[in-house]
């Protein structure tokens, strides 16, 4: 059984590399091509193939669009994006738009065709060099918590109430213990009063508080404050 | 002495005469008493207090001429002195004024006393002036304000008015004013004023240009550069792809390391020159990104937090406040030795703002804006950088307890 898929691509030259490359396999076939995003689109949701190979750089529709686009008129047809990018959002963005796979372009030669393979069976392709990333970054974080229990500093459960406060919200908990109204604040440390009464309702949520009594309650266990 | 002078003396000696002459008569009564055995002595007395009296006088009359004479030198100095003097009551009512006041306002001295001098102030200054007046005699210490005066020939100058409160005849209070055209230094200050802000719009109009120029940098090496690798890479491998068991592999394979490398050079020269979510995701992105590669290079923790941010902020804004959060980051690295900093981005429409603060050592007051290397410059970027959107750049620190830095721009 053959793939069906479809380049979409500014960059003439690249469509055609690529064009050769998954044709050295007698199961891929390209059966159609675009140079931008708007035309992607118009062609893809009149054939529906089972590939989509993207640029997620593309002028008139960028490629995170075409994506969404494409999995809205066809949510059989799979979607490769192609990326210069290789940033978490990019990552996260074009995964969220649908999209079935994510290939690094100068991994594109080493690795789109077992991409096409992979998100024909449905299953999703991430690029190798991306998965050894995140391996490394999950390794890393195994390796603080054991080397630092306490300093789990990626998950807000695990850090001291305080520790969630910024210097800010710190320095206006600080005045609002001492008995200081916002508008008093607000002239202390040069911000409008609606900007401090925003951060006291945050530290509040961030705290736990209720009102005025629950803060000072909290700062005094905090030892920010004593009971005079 | 003068010849109206001596006319008024003559005629107080005169009257002086037929005074004692009276009060003579009134004791008329007394001398009869007197014995013409003490006569020779009584004329004795008389001719010494005679001549007492005389040398009185002439001490008298010595003074007199004295006190004449300092009295024309402060009247010269003070009329021609090269500031105008008024002396104005409490109403506000000329009482005195020197030359230089009178040709200051050009008027005749005449036509200034008992004029209110509000008379001569311009229309806009008016309230300036009033609370200037209201102010020295209501505390009594010297007061100082611009004002623009009106002249006598309908035309208007600057003027500085510094007023000290006095105590006139009748020990009533009085406003000593000194009034002195400005009229120079004004115009010399709004050069000032010019230059600086044709400095100021030159300065945003090289960042916008580096930012412009930067874009289009990336945009080529995305588009030449980078687009062109990915087809080499592309077609090395289906060279290899079609030359199985060739001795050539090895070479295409050497190769395609290169290319990926290159890409990855390639890749981070863009992120260096344009933050590469900032375009396409916005501030919030842009800013986790950022913060994520702070980290990896510097070790020192970031805790980011983002509020209400709307997406739509404007693309001018976000680039600023992200070159200003990149410079905040990069002055903490270099200068805080902090272990933690807190970046937060709010929108409180229609005001977003930003704060970086860190745990650090904190700003010395000894040297707040010396641009020692780059930290001094670091903030006056920040803050022009801040001006240019039309907002403002706040830094806060305490030697010991870390900065915060606030930035706030209006949409």
């Amino acid at each position: 059984m053959s793939i069906s898929v479809f380049l979409a691509d500014d960059h003439a030259v690249l469509r055609d590399g690529l064009k050769s490359l998954l044709e050295t396999n007698d199961e891929i076939k390209v059966i159609g091509e675009a140079a931008d995003g708007r035309d992607a689109v118009h062609q893809v949701t009149k054939m529906c193939p089972d590939v989509v190979i993207v640029d997620i750089a593309m002028p008139e529709l960028n490629g995170i669009d075409v994506t969404r686009r494409i999995k809205d008129a066809c949510p059989s047809t799979r979607v490769v994006v192609l990326s210069i990018y290789s940033t978490d959002e990019h990552i996260f963005q074009a995964l969220h738009a649908g999209a079935d796979g994510y290939v690094l372009k100068e991994a594109a030669g080493a690795e789109v065709v077992a991409a096409v393979r992979t998100v024909h069976e449905g299953r999703r392709y991430l690029c190798k060099k991306i998965v050894e990333r995140e391996k490394e970054r999950e390794k890393k974080r195994k390796k603080d918590i054991d080397d630092h229990p306490r300093k789990r500093r990626n998950s807000a459960q695990t850090q001291s109430p305080m520790e969630r406060l910024s210097p800010r919200e710190r320095q206006i908990l600080q005045y609002v213990v001492e008995g200081k109204s916002s508008s008093q604040i607000a002239d202390i440390i040069d911000l409008s009063v609606k900007t401090v009464d925003t951060y006291r309702s945050r530290l509040m949520g961030k705290l736990g508080a209720n009102d005025r009594t629950g803060l000072i309650k909290i700062a005094i266990q905090l030892g920010l404050t004593t009971m005079e | 002495m003068t010849e109206e002078n001596k006319i008024s003396d003559r005629r107080r000696s005169t009257e002086v005469r037929k005074r004692a002459e009276e009060i003579l008569l009134k004791q008329q009564e007394g001398l009869k008493k007197i014995l013409p055995a003490d006569f020779p002595k009584v004329v004795h007395e008389l001719q010494v207090h005679q001549i007492e009296l005389e040398m009185q006088n002439d001490e008298l009359h010595r003074t007199q001429v004295e006190l004449e004479a300092t009295r024309e030198k402060y009247f010269d100095l003070f009329d021609l002195a090269p500031v105008g003097y008024v002396s104005i009551d409490e109403k506000g009512i000329i009482l005195e004024a020197n030359l230089t006041a009178a040709a200051l306002l050009v008027a005749e001295r005449s036509n200034l006393l008992n004029q209110p001098l509000s008379r001569f102030i311009f229309g806009e200054d008016q309230d300036t002036y009033y609370l200037h007046h209201k102010r020295l005699f209501e505390t009594r210490k010297r007061q100082d304000c611009r004002v623009r005066i009106l002249k006598g020939d309908e035309t208007q100058f600057w003027a500085r008015m510094e007023s000290v409160a006095a105590k006139g005849n009748n020990e009533a209070p009085v406003s000593r004013t000194a009034i002195s055209d400005i009229t120079r230094r004004k115009e010399l200050e709004e050069q000032l004023q010019q230059k600086y802000t044709e400095l100021r719009s030159l300065s945003s109009h090289i960042q916008d240009a580096r930012e412009e120029e930067r874009r289009n940098i990336t945009r080529e090496l995305h588009d030449q550069l980078g687009q062109n690798l990915s087809v080499i890479g592309i077609n090395l491998n289906t060279l290899k792809t079609k030359m199985p068991g060739s001795n050539m592999i090895s070479h295409i394979e050497n190769s395609l390391v290169l290319i990926e490398q290159m890409t990855e050079s390639v890749r981070d020269l863009m992120a260096d020159l344009r933050p590469p979510l900032l375009d396409e995701y916005g501030l919030a992105a842009a800013l986790r990104w950022y913060v994520e590669q702070f980290t990896a290079r510097t070790g020192i923790e970031v805790t980011s937090e983002v509020h209400n941010l709307d997406r739509n902020i404007g693309s001018r804004i976000e680039n600023t406040l992200f070159r200003i959060a990149q410079e905040a980051l990069n002055n903490v690295a270099k200068h805080a030795q902090a272990t933690h900093v807190w970046v937060e981005l709010e929108m409180e429409h229609p005001v977003v703002r930003l704060t970086i603060s860190d745990n650090g050592v904190g700003l010395s007051p000894k040297k707040p804006q010396k641009h020692d290397g780059n930290h001094g410059w670091g903030l006056v970027t920040m803050t022009e950088r801040a001006e240019e959107i039309g907002g403002s750049c706040h830094v806060e620190s305490t030697p010991g307890k870390g900065t915060i830095v606030t930035i706030e721009a209006k949409l």
